[in-house]
């Protein structure tokens, strides 16, 4: 520990040094380079001007008191470099003079900017020397141009002991620069470990480079494809098959060009185009129960939600994938409620449903939500009780308080986490979850509100695909009987489902005067508890 | 590109360093300049092009200037000072009307289109290329500063274009002058305490931005996702002091960031900011904030115009016109316009009355500064109009509409940022940088910058929402 300080405070004090002083001993430079090298210290406290010589002064009667145990080491190491076994004094001067002066020395010549051209000679002498030296000396010897002589003497004890001087000179670059290698060091070890930037992401970009030019090729014929597809709105379903094959034998091309990056990208985009396949069946699927849903359903009362299904883009993202239908508010006959509806209302969510808390005026629900809320944080992490401003634990409220009606709406901070699959799969263990606590609660999955034109970033996961594919998953459970999709972005998109841009300032979150039109909204779409508990 | 961004200090930057300092030092103008290529080209891949294309033609005319004429000896002079003038003027013009047409066209359409009541000049809509303010701002310094003859010999062709395009200051300043790196220019020796201390440097601009200024900056835009104009006047100051923050630490972290970068690559750029909240008047915060725009506009505007040597009336005239284009400058709407002829008004009164008992107070300055900035920068923020008005009203309390965000959301504003804003505070007095100064050498510095570096790249991580506010300027 105390040697550590004295380290610091000596090499503080050197720097200091070295900086008061650097100027204007480089003027001096020259001056003090004739003379031989052994007589440096005394040559500096006599022919240089007085400001010069307090440092010399100053710095030997202030380090032998303070960094007793230091000094032996360093001054070994000095010994080492002259090699001559010199005084400690003047093996001192000898590296400041030396090894850190032409340095400085550098920047005093490249300021000067005057003697660049008249090295040729001592040029000549420095290609002896080691290259990292040559260089500084290069352009110190610039700044005394008539020492040739004395530099000779200075690099003949120089070459006796050169490796020693080499090693030292690394040290003295490592210990001037800790952070610099500090930032190196902990950067290796993130990227190593780290999968969003580290030489992963790097393989993975590699390959997405990679694919894109390897699929010049094709693209012409899938754009082809496209263009066919999307004119045959009829026969979409044979199509889409057609596509999707010629999507997966590209990028099979690509992995197989790329054989150490097939485990780590290639796995991911693989199953991300699995994952793809299996939406859209599943899509099909759901869209056909959907439809004889509607010819049992009718009759008893139950809810539908349907989807409208449009041609999916393709989407490269490990995050998210086009759903390729957009959910509908499920259909049902709701009653038009006031506002007492919500006296055993709770409402979950993140930053917009803390618009809803704020300025829909429904005073008598509880609202338990935050900024940055996720599906994956809300039974896991405390939230914020906006009636108290508490932290509670949704754990335990929900298992003391019975409500009759739970509003959910979360997904916007989960576009850029995971992927949409684990998504439902969180959604769908959290319902569970809360209908085992409220069995005789009604849950409404709100959609998320899409994000204005400006907000939309295709190059990002921050766009309105994303986030419908996150409602497409969440309105999937909905069933019609206790748990409902209400989709209220029609209220503020435009009729390319962009968020209004008069409607909002950031584009995702409304100005608190359009909250009514919501609160409106969530009244029209009320079910009647009693009713489902018939059921 | 932006500093802050992985693509930046995880791809870029690395691998930049690496080879520029590998390759030997003649050729590291070159490398320079092919990195800032690729710097502005990844996030500009058309508009890198225009930037070329103005730096050759910049430079051509600023060639045509040293050019000496062949002529007999007597006329030559008077030749020469034609030819130079004929090379400046070409230069302003080509400079500007690029700058014009890409910033200020649609803009300028807006108004003539309002006085002739029908569609006479048709609207670009042409995206604004990244830094055009910057670049061009230093290549017309750099013409002038050839015009007046300050520049002894021209710069050779990859140090100019070195210059204009180097990528710590490329797309947000500071506007450095050419004689501040032309010696760098012409040879750099880089020096690992450089390298360290640029590092150093770099990664408390980056902990400005990201850690205060992002932050902030979610305060503020919770506010006016509010709305303008339902904000109780608590909120709506609370709102404009958090904007206050988030523009000074984006733009002076920005700012640091480029400083450090400048001291990794062997040059000195100067300082862009000194702490400017601690200003006693107007005048005075002027003087602190946005250095190298205000010398830019007194060196080449106010200057020549005779600046205030010409009586009070002309003073008070070239005082608008700089205020005018300082307004327009920061961006191409009437807000801004606004904005600078609010500050016109202010220093112009600033100068003719109190402004020097105010620089002399020791409390009185201060809170004078301290009021009328938020409400000068929330003139700045807003760009439309009404929802302008409206906040400038709850800013006095006037509300057209019912108070929809009142106490009860102030509270939860301060539970959220108490801390936030004191740091904010903090460091926006000058007792920060002094420590850093002090202890900037010290070993637990390096642990210090190190939990910054690493913590910013998480919340860089974290959040994906990350603009620049001085970005499309």
């Amino acid at each position: 520990m105390k040697k550590k300080k004295a380290t610091a405070q000596k090499k503080r004090v050197k720097h200091g040094q070295q900086r008061k002083n650097n100027a204007k001993r480089t003027q001096n430079s020259a001056k003090q380079q004739k003379k031989g090298s052994a007589e440096k210290t005394k040559s500096s406290s006599v022919g240089q001007p007085k400001k010069n010589t307090v440092q010399p002064k100053k710095s030997n009667a202030e380090q032998p008191k303070k960094s007793g145990a230091e000094q032996p080491k360093n001054s070994t190491k000095r010994i080492k470099k002259s090699s001559t076994g010199q005084p400690k004094d003047s093996a001192e001067q000898l590296k400041k003079s030396g090894a850190v002066q032409p340095k400085k020395g550098t920047e005093q010549s490249t300021k000067s900017n005057t003697s660049q051209k008249n090295n040729n000679t001592n040029q000549k002498q420095g290609s002896t020397e080691q290259r990292k030296d040559s260089e500084n000396r290069k352009q110190s010897s610039t700044a005394q141009r008539n020492s040739t002589s004395v530099q000779k003497k200075g690099s003949l004890e120089r070459r006796k002991g050169k490796p020693e001087q080499k090693r030292s000179e690394w040290k003295e670059i490592l210990y001037n620069c800790p952070y610099v290698l500090g930032i190196v060091f902990t950067s290796l070890l993130v990227m190593l470990w780290s999968d969003e930037i580290g030489f992963k992401a790097i393989a993975r970009e590699a390959q997405t480079v990679m694919a894109q030019s390897g699929m010049i090729g094709n693209s012409g014929q899938t754009e082809l494809e496209k263009h066919l597809l999307l004119e045959a709105d009829e026969e979409i379903s044979a199509d889409k098959s057609v596509s999707e094959d010629g999507n997966t034998d590209v990028l099979e091309n690509n992995s197989e060009n790329d054989d150490n990056q097939e485990e780590n990208a290639g796995k991911r985009k693989d199953e991300s185009d699995d994952k793809e396949n299996d939406n859209n069946l599943e899509n099909d699927i759901v869209n056909e129960e959907n439809i004889e849903n509607t010819d049992e359903m009718k009759g008893s009362g139950k809810g539908i939600t349907k989807f409208e299904i449009y041609y999916p883009r393709e989407i490269d993202s490990i995050y998210y994938s086009d759903a390729g239908k957009v959910a509908l508010t499920t259909e049902y006959p709701y009653t038009k409620e006031n506002i007492g509806y919500f006296h055993d209302a709770a409402f979950l969510g993140d930053s917009r449903t803390l618009g809803i808390s704020d300025y829909a005026g429904l005073e008598e629900a509880d609202f338990y939500c935050d900024s940055g809320m996720m599906i994956f944080k809300l039974l896991e992490e405390k939230v914020t009780y906006q009636k108290t401003g508490e932290k509670v634990d949704l754990n335990q409220v929900l298992q003391e308080k019975q409500y009759g009606k739970i509003y959910i709406m979360l997904g916007m901070n989960e576009l850029g986490y995971g992927n949409t699959e684990m998504y439902l799969e969180q959604y769908r263990k959290v319902l569970n979850q809360i209908k085992e606590w409220q069995p005789q609660a009604i849950i409404y999955v709100m959609a998320n509100l899409h994000v204005s034109r400006e907000k939309n970033n295709m190059e990002t996961e921050f766009n309105n695909i994303n986030i419908n594919d996150k409602n497409a998953a969440s309105a999937q459970l909905a069933n019609g009987t206790d748990i409902f999709y209400l989709d209220a972005n029609p209220l503020f998109t435009d009729e390319d489902g962009f968020l209004n841009a008069d409607l909002s300032f950031d584009g995702v979150h409304l100005y608190a005067q359009h909250y009514d039109v919501w609160r409106e909204f969530l009244l029209e779409h009320a079910v009647e508890p009693v009713e489902v508990a018939e059921e | 590109m932006v500093f802050s961004s992985l693509e930046f200090l995880f791809r870029f930057l690395p691998v930049f360093m690496l080879i520029y300092l590998i390759v030997p030092a003649k050729y590291r103008n070159i490398v320079l300049l092919a990195g800032s290529l690729i710097f502005y080209g990844v996030g500009e891949p058309y508009f890198v092009l225009l930037l070329i294309l103005s730096v050759l033609v910049n430079y051509g005319l600023s060639r045509y200037m040293f050019w000496e004429p062949r002529t007999p000896q007597k006329d030559r002079e008077r030749k020469w000072a034609r030819r130079r003038k004929t090379a400046l003027i070409s230069a302003l013009v080509i400079d500007f009307g690029i700058l014009f047409v890409f910033k200020y066209w649609d803009f300028a359409a807006g108004v003539v289109n309002g006085l002739a009541n029908r569609e006479t000049v048709p609207l670009l809509m042409l995206a604004l290329p990244l830094g055009i303010s910057f670049y061009t701002f230093q290549m017309v310094s750099y013409q002038i500063d050839c015009y007046r003859g300050t520049m002894e010999a021209p710069a050779g062709f990859i140090s100019f274009a070195a210059y204009v395009s180097m990528f710590p200051q490329l797309i947000a300043g500071p506007i450095v002058r050419y004689d501040e790196v032309s010696d760098r220019m012409a040879g750099r020796k880089i020096r690992i305490r450089d390298l360290e201390n640029g590092l150093k440097l770099f990664t408390v601009g980056l902990g400005l931005k990201v850690l205060l200024a992002n932050q902030i900056g979610t305060l503020w835009n919770t506010i006016m996702s509010a709305g303008a104009g339902n904000l109780h006047i608590t909120v709506a100051w609370l709102g404009a002091i958090a904007y206050s923050f988030q523009i000074y630490f984006d733009f002076w972290g920005y700012s640091v960031m480029a400083m450090g970068l400048g001291k990794m690559l062997g040059f000195r750029i100067p300082r862009n900011f000194d702490d400017p909240y601690v200003s006693r008047s107007i005048s005075e915060f002027w003087r602190r904030w946005h250095i190298t725009l205000g010398r830019w506009f007194r060196e080449y505007v106010y200057f020549p115009m005779g600046g205030s040597r010409k009586g009070n009336f002309r003073t008070v005239v070239n005082l608008f016109v700089v205020w005018a284009c300082t307004g327009l400058w920061h961006g191409a709407d009437w807000n801004f316009l606004l904005w600078g002829m609010l500050f016109f008004l202010i220093l112009t009164v600033e100068k003719n009355s109190y402004g020097r008992k105010l620089e002399q107070s020791k409390v009185v300055g201060h809170i004078y500064t301290l009021v009328i900035i938020p409400i000068t920068w929330v003139v700045f923020a807003i760009t439309d109009l009404g929802q302008l008005v409206a906040y400038l009203g709850n800013l006095f309390g006037i509300h057209r509409a019912t108070v929809m965000v009142g106490m009860q959301q102030m509270e939860r504003y301060l539970q959220q940022y108490w801390g936030l804003l004191i740091a904010c505070i903090l460091f926006a007095t000058p007792y920060p940088r002094r420590w850093y100064q002090r202890w900037k050498d010290r070993w637990f510095m390096v642990g210090v910058l190190l939990l910054i570096f690493w913590f910013s790249v998480h919340e860089i991580m974290v959040g994906s929402n990350n603009p620049f506010l001085y970005f499309r300027f």
